[in-house]
């Protein structure tokens, strides 16, 4: 089939709109596609791993999932893992080493599929002196062992990236070790279920009725489960104690008193009936408490491993830089910069420090820490500042602030980014969990009393069954399980929430901010509008010619939107850092710019992006780049308007004004050229006024005011880059179901509450027996479990209906 | 747990004899067969309780050597097949 398409192609060639996939990663192949091995590529770089691949019998990774590769299109330096070479980075890097192996860790970003995993695993086939690699699927890792006799760290992450998974190490690798993943919670839920099963089972012949004859034997059974109880009470319980501890010594009662409560009531009361050979006792409600209530909190604390929302700046910048030292290319790690060395920026590079540029054309990309959607042209002797890209040719710069000193990291660890907010106390259920304690005291107190006065012996049976029956475990159930349904359901959606108290604080916002560049509109620089005479072929790919010459952003837009390949030889070409280019294509003098640059006018500032033509002193026509607003952010905009404040804070420049102010009406707050502390006071400023604020942003800019807002979401293209510190992270082309995920979070509160509601009636039975001093072991054993699974449906079931309602997946 | 429960039903039908007659022959048979039960039951005690310990101890050491790490590759893994040499 591609073969016709590329005959029609000749026939016909630019009438038909043929877009050829890319075999290895499945791209549109654009205007040029290349022919190779009977199939078809997007650009070298992708042919190139298909030739790796073939050359090794790996084949097969394609016909695991369709195009599984990643796109090559972005060439990858040669020398960008000479670090690697260092013996202080490899220590840190290795996690273990002996005579003739050493174990390493990458994390690869890139790996999505099972292909991946695939091709991953068969490393070896690609380098003989690798002897094994692992892949963790969920944390992205690659756990590799090699023989470092023959090969190094270094080629091995070189061998990576040839075939497309290149390793991300950051400055955080080199600083800590990975944190263990706790499972203690998981030994204490086998242990308690363990011993609340076999209590159960032995717990069977009493309530079935033992003869008093057989008391000896019923006497063992009565021990055995003192015995299986111990685990649970000492252990498995554990968890609770520590928790209601904690919140005691400051002075106040969190959920986990009363169910300590409850449990160290039962305790002791059941060792007293055994001991005494009063009873039977209540551990196997004990236990059943213990084992739910740690379902319940394992559910809720799950997290997702593979994502971050804990990011400083060292998990933004690169490990290490070359330095020119003696006209030599050295490699030197970000911690070791010091004050006056001279920095070698490649293309596609971050800036690690600030510094004054020395050498080269300085094109600085800073649409991630500004906001600023057009790339900055710095000056010989300006200075530049830490963060930003480099784009187009290699640089020189002067190194005047160490990195740590650097404004950009200078602004991340400012103070008020180092409050954390109050995570665990702000529930609506820590406070109704509280009341609930101090009525459930009432009630005991007023049972003992009334007993008091009739009939003694009954009173602390009375007063201690309250204890044992009421439990807040219904109420604390459903609030673990709905939350963890709904964290789990949102993820499926591509939101990822730090923890369950973010979803009570989205539903409890009245306030939105959204930044512009990267938020609510793409950073691709494509949209491009052209207004003027129209332009013949001739005309176009003349323009484009000249265009071609310069590396700056806009200038490649021009050279795509004219999409002719045919080029002309441009003579006199000159660039105009800021201004514009101009040259003599064909003999006609051609020149492209900025409006002051074109017509001469040096008074006019830039409002607006465009760029305008002129051809032998005749201006043809201008260009102007108009932002890429996302799919579907009007309606977005529309549904939220109603219910919500909006705001739009951008570092942008102003071309956009009125574009946004009639998105969002005249009376929303639209401001531009804002710089970070801006967002971060403006945010203040509402807070002050009361409302409950949610921020929606992408970048470094962003980070003061995500931490600052109630509720902080970083909007993303890719989950696997760089995100700011944020409670939740958003991939980009699901922003446009806000709407839906805040309702969702709204919805949680009421299923709890409706959960709430029931548990108060099975507490209701429960006390019913329990004032009367009836309340026998049986009774209990069977009210528990029951109330417990029934709440669990009830708040399982109706959390996936309302997600289903949202038309969420 | 079912041999107990049957054993308790025989006993109820015996207790009305033993109350008014010397006990027979047979019924001491049974006495002494109905002591050995009870020992067996301990037997199976025992025996249940220690098959749930391992058990129990086979799920922490499997959580432990972190093989509920990765839930998304084994999967795929036992898929892909061998390479032909």
């Amino acid at each position: 089939m591609n073969n016709t398409l590329l005959l029609l192609k000749i026939i016909m060639p630019s009438s038909i709109n043929t877009s050829v996939q890319c075999y290895h990663c499945g791209e549109d192949c654009d205007a040029h596609p290349i022919h190779a091995h009977e199939k078809f590529f997007c650009c070298e770089g992708c042919r190139m791993v298909y030739e790796i691949l073939n050359e090794n019998g790996l084949c097969d990774y394609y016909n695991i999932s369709k195009n599984p590769g990643i796109s090559q299109k972005i060439k990858v330096r040669e020398n960008k893992f000479a670090f690697l070479d260092d013996g202080a980075i490899q220590q840190s890097l290795t996690v273990f080493r002996n005579e003739d192996e050493t174990h390493i860790s990458f994390y690869l970003p890139q790996i999505h599929c099972s292909s991946c995993l695939w091709l991953l695993e068969n490393l070896h086939r690609l380098n003989e002196f690798i002897i094994s690699c692992k892949i963790n699927f969920t944390r992205k890792e690659a756990d590799i062992v090699f023989n470092h006799h023959f090969t190094s760290i270094r080629k091995i992450a070189e061998l990576l990236t040839s075939i497309g998974y290149e390793p991300y190490i950051s400055l955080k690798d080199l600083q800590h070790a990975k944190p263990r993943v706790d499972k203690s919670k998981i030994y204490k839920l086998g242990v308690a279920g363990f011993c609340f099963a076999n209590i159960m089972l032995f717990s069977f012949p009493e309530y079935l009725g033992i003869d008093a004859k057989e008391q000896n034997l019923a006497n063992v059974f009565r021990y055995l489960n003192v015995l299986l109880s111990l685990p649970v009470f000492f252990y498995a319980a554990s968890e609770f104690y520590v928790s209601a501890w904690k919140s005691l010594k400051h002075g106040f009662l969190n959920i986990d008193a009363p169910i300590v409560l409850s449990v160290v009531v039962t305790f002791s009361r059941s060792l007293y009936e055994v001991s005494t050979n009063r009873g039977v006792g209540y551990f196997d409600s004990m236990s059943g408490i213990v084992f739910f209530m740690l379902i319940g909190r394992i559910l809720q604390d799950k997290t997702y491993q593979q994502l971050s929302f804990e990011r400083d700046y060292t998990s933004y910048f690169p490990i290490a830089v070359s330095k020119i030292k003696d006209d030599k290319e050295e490699t030197v790690l970000l911690p070791d910069i010091q004050l006056n060395d001279t920095l070698l920026i490649h293309n596609q590079e971050l800036i690690p420090a600030d510094g004054i540029l020395t050498r080269g054309k300085a094109l600085i990309d800073y649409s991630f820490v500004t906001g600023e959607s057009i790339p900055v042209e710095k000056e010989m002797g300006e200075i530049i500042y830490a963060g930003g890209k480099q784009i187009g040719t290699n640089i020189e710069i002067f190194v005047i602030k160490e990195v740590a000193q650097s404004y950009l990291t200078k602004l991340w660890n400012r103070e008020e980014l180092q409050k954390n907010k109050r995570n665990e106390e702000r529930s609506f259920v820590h406070l109704l969990s509280r009341y609930f304690t101090w009525i459930i005291f009432a009630i005991a107190i007023l049972a003992s009393t009334y007993w008091y006065f009739h009939d003694h012996s009954k009173m602390l049976t009375a007063a201690t069954a309250v204890l044992i029956v009421a439990c807040p475990c219904a109420l604390l159930l459903s609030n673990a399980f709905t939350n963890g349904n709904i964290l789990r359901r949102l993820g499926r959606n591509h939101f990822y929430l730090r923890n369950a108290q973010t979803i009570e604080d989205i539903a409890e916002i009245d306030f939105i901010v959204f930044d512009k560049t990267g938020t609510l509109t793409t950073s691709q620089y494509k949209h491009l509008v052209f207004e003027g005479q129209p332009l013949s072929r001739n005309e176009k790919a003349q323009i484009a010619s000249l265009a071609a010459q310069s590396t700056h952003p806009m200038s490649k837009a021009i050279t795509a939107w004219a999409s002719e390949s045919k080029r002309y030889q441009v003579i006199g070409f000159e660039e105009y850092p800021g201004y514009g280019i101009e040259g003599i294509i064909e003999g006609n003098f051609i020149a492209l710019g900025s409006k002051s640059f074109i017509m001469e006018d040096i008074n006019e500032k830039a409002i607006e992006s465009s760029v305008y033509i002129k051809v032998q002193n005749k201006i043809l026509g201008k260009f102007s780049f108009q932002n890429n607003y996302r799919e579907k952010i009007p309606s977005l905009i529309k549904q939220l308007k109603s219910y919500y404040g909006l705001a739009v804070l951008s570092g942008d420049n102003e071309s956009e004004k009125k574009y946004l102010k009639d998105l969002l009406g005249y009376n929303a707050n639209i401001l531009f050229h804002q710089k970070p502390e801006d967002k971060l006071e403006a945010i203040q400023q509402l807070q002050i006024n009361g409302r409950k604020v949610m921020m929606i942003g992408d970048g470094l800019n962003d980070a003061g005011a995500l931490k600052q807002a109630n509720v902080g979401i970083a909007v993303t293209e890719n989950s696997n880059t760089f995100t700011p510190a944020s409670d939740g992270i958003l991939e980009a082309n699901e922003l446009h179901r806000l709407f839906n995920f805040i309702r969702l979070c709204k919805a949680n509160k009421q299923v709890v509450m409706l959960a709430f509601i029931i548990s108060i009636l099975y507490n209701i039975v429960g006390l019913f027996f329990a004032v009367q001093g009836i309340l026998s072991p049986m009774k209990a054993a069977i009210l528990m479990p029951c109330s417990s699974i029934s709440i669990l449906l009830i708040t399982f079931g109706l959390s996936n209906l309302m997600a289903k309602k949202m038309k969420l997946k | 747990m079912v041999a107990f429960i049957f054993l308790n039903m025989t006993n109820v039908s015996f207790g009305i004899e033993q109350c008014h007659c010397q006990m027979s022959h047979w019924q001491i048979v049974l006495l002494l067969i109905k002591q050995n039960y009870v020992s067996v039951i301990i037997l199976l005690l025992i025996a249940s309780i220690s098959v749930a310990a391992i058990f129990l101890g086979a799920f922490i050491w499997s959580v432990k050597s972190g093989q509920y790490d990765d839930e998304e590759s084994p999967p795929v893994r036992i898929l892909f097949d061998d390479f032909k040499q």
